[in-house]
């Protein structure tokens, strides 16, 4: 294995030489060669003393009047022991919140790296590492891809601590744990689990602290690395984590028992353990009343499961099963392919990966000619192909309304799971009409009730059964949901609702 | 070793067990006439003695069934059943390649199904005991909205004046497939062996023979209202197949309906009989992993397709002995567990434990034993 | 490596599956709407097809752009199955007759021992789906074919649907399925009755044989001899009814679909033994449940008469010979107050009494008697051993029908 550079150096502690102290930094970040790497000198009670910062990644307020101003007008202390001068200033000169002290070299680089400032003095072995940090950061803005009528409208952002902070902001108690880990041997990057203490099943939890520890990579960038890393079986379409991008859903999560994992410079937070039902749940089916959130859900398992089937049925019956196909309809079918040169499956695939290509180039296009997609998405592949006897019209109507009902997924994961089985759905009932149809269907759902998340099975509570609310596909009204979610641990504090009515003010309107 | 949990178990069984009994009496016994509701009662009534036994061996063990299946005779018994068993499956697998064959897959060499449906099967049960429970879980609730769509359509077509005279061909000719037909019921135990054996509301073998009797009778009887009593046709599998999926009084388009709740109810009897021989192979050759079990009953099932296993008379010959060879030795081991416990001393220090522990240090160990395992 | 193994079988398997071939795609298939069974002029069996041709650039059923869009076929054989054989095989796309509405029987085959045989070999070739409604045409199967156009605007396969609907609703002709068919014919129960319809002439001047003008066939049949449309011979209370002329083929009606359905066809062991007019197909098809009202000419009003409740059917089953009792309550609807009600009962009950001559004459037990008698046996050799059809034959029957004057 190839070694760090100048790892002896980056292990090495610090000496009470002020300039080589300044001179291993300066070697360790490569200046001057590299220019972020910014030297202040200058001279504060009687002692020379040096504050190294990453330029852009310090705020110059923080160090011009929390540092540099304090440092400057401080009096001199002729009396004070060399090795307590990095104290002195942290206790009576420094007007910052944060300080921690630091003797090691690997803890001032990675200070430095997260944006912090490292102040060393002449004689001293301890250095102080400041909280500067002042890089630029995207502002909290509306969730991108997880959008709700009523409920939040913040969205996590790459920066790890804010993302903590929104959660907090929801889950206000003390015992709300923040554990922050590392991953990367080489390149690390901070991850924070968040988890209520005492709800949050403790072996779920050290399974968790397990797999992330144990990871061996130099350098992960995103929470979606990491998923992939820590999963139960990566190999499996269907996601064992969930990816969300909103704080209040992660909050709720929380509450319930599960496991928010962030990571740096990412703006999605990974929950585990699931179930198959996190993944059709969207964030304001708890928010809006029981009655419209089982109608929309309803909806959207509707719609997801014509996403799915819509096509292959289409294949499966025209080609093999016509007799359950009224024959007004099947002559109209017949009466549009009349021209058509491509057999069932064809036309269909090629209409599928038409579609596939509109809603990624709709992703990757630049904004400016994003509404030249609608055009060449619905006039010269819809309209051009139907005239030049491509593709049957009905089989527009067909991937269009399979298309719609994809949109209603709630999470990102699911709508390319849906739409990958949708192909392997189509192929088989060309081949096998209905029969292969439902053959892959089992297949499917065995695959489903097998998969695990973090060890629970995601098919649970229905199958395996486990005690839970009336909110599965149909949301029942919120004061019948009086357990815990079933990944909770037995014992936990947080209960939904305290024995008792909760709707006791009811009793008082009867009197 | 995974198991199944109790209501995985109940769902199995009630599905895969009711459609095979269902079939068992639709497709392969045309001399019933419209009374097949009665024999299919009668059949559940003859199984409760052996649901019962299971029911009080469930409660006498308190543990997982497979988990006292180590000894010599235990595994030849665990043996017999996994063949019965796969005998199951051959039947299953050559039930449902004809039959889809006969819907329209006419251009689809039937071979060519059979090895797409072995496929499944292989696919489907290697992910193991519970993920085959768990999608008995989803089918019932599945299964269970086509068939009241088909009812509901059909509701007008149903003459319950088709079910008189109400013993059809008589006494006789009704009483004499029972024992086949109890035969077929003992997929119970294969069940049985592949549970969790916690002793509950949940799974309870009489109870679950009750719930098959009402399922596969019930659906029998609304199947018998929709066509006369008839003589003189053909008595072929293919005709009643026929009759069942099509019975010419309900638009075509409703067979879409039909289909799929057929197909669901196959792919449950298959994937449970799978699933069964798979785990009495393990049992009976416990070093054998989980995959090669399966690929092994699988790949036997297929291979045995071929033959004439899967005729009327050897289903019969074959679930008549395996009524006996199963039933006998559940009774007798239950008879046997019964009369021990009877004829222990009553004296005995564990028929009178103490109210107080006399050792405090054992006071944990006595919680922590009530204490549920976490899942 | 196990999963990679299956995945590669699949793979494999999949080389073997069909699906893509020209003959599987929806447009390349021939959907017969209506099969024909006729008898050629050598005796053998000839079939007719009628099916929509497909083109593109437009709907080929639309009745409005003028000339049949709809092609004919036919084939000989020495029996259905030999026939059928050759039509697929001479025929230029796949021969569907999975979605075929109707089955259209000429009559000299319908009365032919050999229907039955027919009949068989049609429901086991298990390619037609049972649901298609089965029709005895007084004249060639071919020519009714010919006849059948669509409504304007409508699909044919549509328009004879809707069409059988109608009349079934209005009770001329029964409820009937191919299966229906099938399976009452080899039944321990009751007889079939199949739909008896025939073409009209393209002129249709409304006379009769008797110089008379006889009832439309929407027209109720008429109880006074004081309208002009009365005719044909009188009965005890006055003139009886002229629908008793009311067979298809001479229904004095005009329209672009020259088909008339009117009535039906007596089955006795799979073979034609006669047929019922108008008037007695209705209270055939009240007395069996499929109807509950009817309409009916009385003292110049058409009134509607509507059943109270299922007709009852007490049977005296005795050793040697059945009694039958019917009961048939009846509300009267008149659009004016002042009706006879009495001479109502009457007439129904002539007409009732007339159907079961009808039906013992021609020896065949149409009304479902059979299985309300089937609940007094326990077994089917019990049962068959009674012999119900031909005591059926020679049973006393007692017609009781009440009528009263509905409420709005």
């Amino acid at each position: 294995m190839e070694k760090v550079p100048n790892e002896r150096l980056l292990r090495s502690a610090l000496g009470p030489g002020l300039a080589d102290n300044v001179a291993a930094l300066q070697t360790l970040f490569n200046a001057p060669l590299n220019k972020d790497l910014v030297v202040r000198r200058f001279e504060t009670c009687g002692f020379s003393a040096a504050l190294l910062y990453i330029e852009g990644m310090a705020g110059s307020q923080a160090l011009g009047e929390g540092v540099l101003r304090p440092c400057l007008t401080a009096p001199p202390a002729p009396e004070l022991p060399a090795q307590e001068r990095t104290n002195h200033l942290a206790q009576a000169v420094l007007s910052l919140a944060g300080t921690a002290s630091s003797d090691l070299m690997s803890e001032l680089v990675q200070a430095l790296l997260d944006g912090q400032s490292a102040l060393l003095a002449e004689g001293c072995g301890q250095a102080l590492i400041l909280e500067t940090r002042g890089y630029e950061k995207r502002g909290v803005e509306r969730p991108q891809n997880e959008s709700v009528v009523i409920g939040a409208q913040q969205g996590f952002v790459e920066n790890l601590r804010t993302n903590i902070t929104l959660i907090r902001r929801v889950v206000r108690s003390p015992m709300l744990i923040t554990e922050m880990l590392q991953v990367g041997c080489q390149i690390p990057s901070q991850v924070a689990l968040v988890y209520l203490k005492g709800v949050a099943s403790q072996p779920i939890l050290e399974e968790v602290r397990r797999r992330i520890l144990s990871l061996k990579v130099d350098y992960l960038a995103d929470s979606g690395q990491l998923q992939a890393f820590i999963e139960d079986a990566p190999m499996q379409l269907i996601p064992q984590m969930l990816q969300t991008e909103r704080p209040d859903r992660a909050a709720h999560c929380v509450c319930d028992g599960q496991i928010a994992i962030l990571m740096d410079n990412s703006p999605y937070a990974l929950i585990a353990p699931i179930t198959f039902f996190h993944l059709i749940h969207a964030a304001d089916d708890n928010y809006l009343r029981w009655q419209y959130a089982t109608f929309t859900r309803l909806l959207r398992t509707l719609g997801l499961l014509m996403s799915l089937y819509l096509p292959g049925l289409y294949v499966a019956l025209t080609t093999f099963h016509r007799q359950v196909i009224p024959l007004d309809l099947l002559t109209s079918i017949a009466e549009s392919r009349a021209r058509v040169p491509f057999p069932v499956l064809v036309e269909t695939l090629i209409l599928e990966l038409s579609f596939f290509m509109i809603n990624e180039a709709g992703i990757r296009m630049s904004s400016q000619i994003g509404s030249a997609l609608g055009i060449v998405g619905g006039l010269i592949l819809g309209q051009a192909a139907v005239a030049a006897d491509v593709i049957s019209p009905i089989l527009i109507i067909i991937v269009a309304l399979s298309g719609l009902g994809n949109y209603v997924a709630p999470t990102y994961s699911l709508s390319i799971v849906v739409e990958i089985l949708r192909l392997s759905l189509v192929l088989i009932a060309a081949l096998a009409g209905l029969y292969g149809i439902a053959l892959l269907s089992f297949v499917y759902l065995c695959a489903l009730c097998a998969a695990q998340s973090l060890g629970q099975p995601m098919m649970a509570p229905f199958a395996p059964y486990r005690p839970h609310n009336p909110d599965l596909l149909l949301r029942l009204p919120a004061w019948l949901q009086k357990r815990r979610l079933f990944l909770a641990s037995r014992a936990s504090w947080l209960k939904r609702w305290r024995p008792g009515d909760a709707r006791s003010w009811r009793k008082g309107d009867k009197k | 070793m995974d198991y199944l949990p109790q209501r995985s178990a109940a769902a199995l069984g009630l599905i895969a067990l009711s459609t095979r009994l269902f079939f068992a009496i639709a497709i392969d016994l045309p001399q019933l006439l419209n009374a097949g509701w009665l024999c299919a009662l009668a059949a559940c009534a003859l199984t409760l003695p052996l649901a019962l036994c299971l029911g009080f061996l469930q409660q006498r063990w308190a543990a997982p069934p497979a988990s006292k299946c180590t000894g010599i005779p235990a595994r030849i018994f665990c043996g017999a059943l996994c063949l019965f068993s796969l005998h199951d499956l051959c039947c299953v697998m050559r039930f449902f390649t004809l039959s889809a064959s006969h819907t329209l897959l006419e251009d689809v060499r039937p071979w060519l199904l059979t090895l797409l449906l072995a496929a499944c099967a292989l696919l489907g049960c290697l992910a193991g005991v519970r993920a085959v429970g768990g999608a008995a879980r989803v089918g019932l609730w599945v299964i269970g909205l086509m068939l009241a769509i088909t009812v509901l359509v059909q509701l007008t077509a149903l003459n319950p004046g088709w079910l008189a005279p109400l013993l059809g061909p008589g006494l006789p000719v009704l009483a004499r497939p029972l024992p086949h037909l109890a035969g077929l019921m003992t997929g119970l135990t294969g069940l049985w062996l592949m549970g969790d054996g916690k002793a509950g509301k949940a799974f309870s073998p009489p109870a679950l023979v009750g719930y098959i009797a009402l399922a596969a009778g019930g659906l029998l009887a609304l199947w018998s209202m929709l066509a006369p009593m008839m003589t003189g046709v053909p008595d072929t599998r293919l005709f009643y197949f026929d009759r069942l999926l099509t019975n010419g009084r309900v638009t075509a388009s409703l067979q879409l309906v039909l289909l799929l709740a057929w197909y669901g109810g196959m792919l449950t009897m298959m994937s449970f009989s799978t699933v069964c021989s798979a785990r009495l192979l393990t049992l009976t050759v416990p070093p054998l992993p989980w995959p090669w079990a399966v690929c092994l009953c699988v790949l036997g099932a297929l291979g045995a397709t071929a033959l004439s296993l899967a005729d009327r008379q050897v289903i019969q010959w074959i679930n008549l002995v395996r009524w006996v060879l199963v039933t006998l030795p559940i009774l007798g081991a239950s008879l046997f567990l019964a009369m021990r416990r009877k004829g222990e001393s009553p004296a005995r220090p564990e028929a009178n434990p103490s109210p107080v522990s006399p050792d405090p240090a054992a006071e944990p160990a006595r919680l922590a034993g009530k204490r549920r395992p976490v899942p | 490596m196990k999963k990679a193994l299956a995945a590669t079988f699949l793979l494999l398997l999949c080389l073997g599956l069909g699906g893509c071939g020209l003959t599987q795609q929806p447009e390349h298939q021939a959907y017969v709407i209506t099969l024909g069974i006729d008898r050629a002029q050598n005796g053998q069996v000839e079939v007719w097809v009628q099916v929509p041709s497909i083109g593109g650039g437009g709907s080929s059923e639309d009745s409005g752009s003028g000339g049949s869009k709809y092609e004919m076929f036919s084939a000989q054989g020495a029996d259905l199955s030999d026939a059928l054989d050759l039509l697929a095989a001479t025929l230029p796309s796949r021969l569907q007759l999975t979605l075929t509405k109707s089955v259209v029987v000429a009559e000299a085959v319908a009365r032919s021992q050999d229907f039955k045989h027919i009949l068989d070999d049609l429901v086991l070739s298990y390619h037609i789906y049972d649901s298609a409604a089965v029709i005895v045409t007084r004249g060639t199967a071919r020519d009714f074919l010919a006849a059948q156009k669509p409504s304007i605007g409508i699909r044919l396969s549509t328009s004879v649907m809707a069409a059988l609907e109608q009349f079934r609703q209005s009770g001329y002709i029964p409820y009937n399925t191919l299966y229906d068919l099938f399976s009452a014919n080899h039944s321990i129960y009751s007889d079939p009755v199949l739909i008896l319809a025939d073409t009209g002439p393209e002129d249709t001047q409304g006379q009769d044989g008797q110089g008379q003008a006889p009832a439309s066939a929407g027209e109720p049949p008429s109880l006074d001899g004081q309208t002009a449309r009365n005719g044909g011979g009188t009965g005890e209370d006055g003139p009886v009814s002229t629908a008793q002329d009311a067979y298809p083929g001479t229904l004095p009606r005009t329209g672009p679909n020259l088909n008339q359905y009117m009535g039906c066809a007596l089955m006795r062991d799979g073979q034609m033994v006669g047929t019922l007019d108008g008037v007695s197909s209705r209270w055939l098809c009240v007395l069996r449940g499929e109807v509950d009202s009817v309409s009916y000419l009385a003292q110049g009003q058409a009134l509607e008469l509507r059943a109270q409740g299922a007709p009852q059917a007490h049977l005296e089953l005795g050793e040697q010979s059945l009694e039958i009792q019917i009961e048939l309550a009846l509300r009267a609807y008149p659009p004016r107050r002042n009706i006879d009600l009495e001479q109502v009962r009457r007439r129904v009950t002539q007409d009732i009494t007339r159907l079961f001559a009808q039906c013992q004459q021609a020896g065949v037990e149409p009304l479902n008697l059979a299985q309300r008698a089937a609940l007094g046996f326990p077994t089917v050799d019990s049962f068959t051993a009674y012999a119900f059809r031909e005591k059926f034959c020679q049973a006393a029957v007692d017609v009781s029908v009440t009528v009263e004057l509905g409420q709005e």
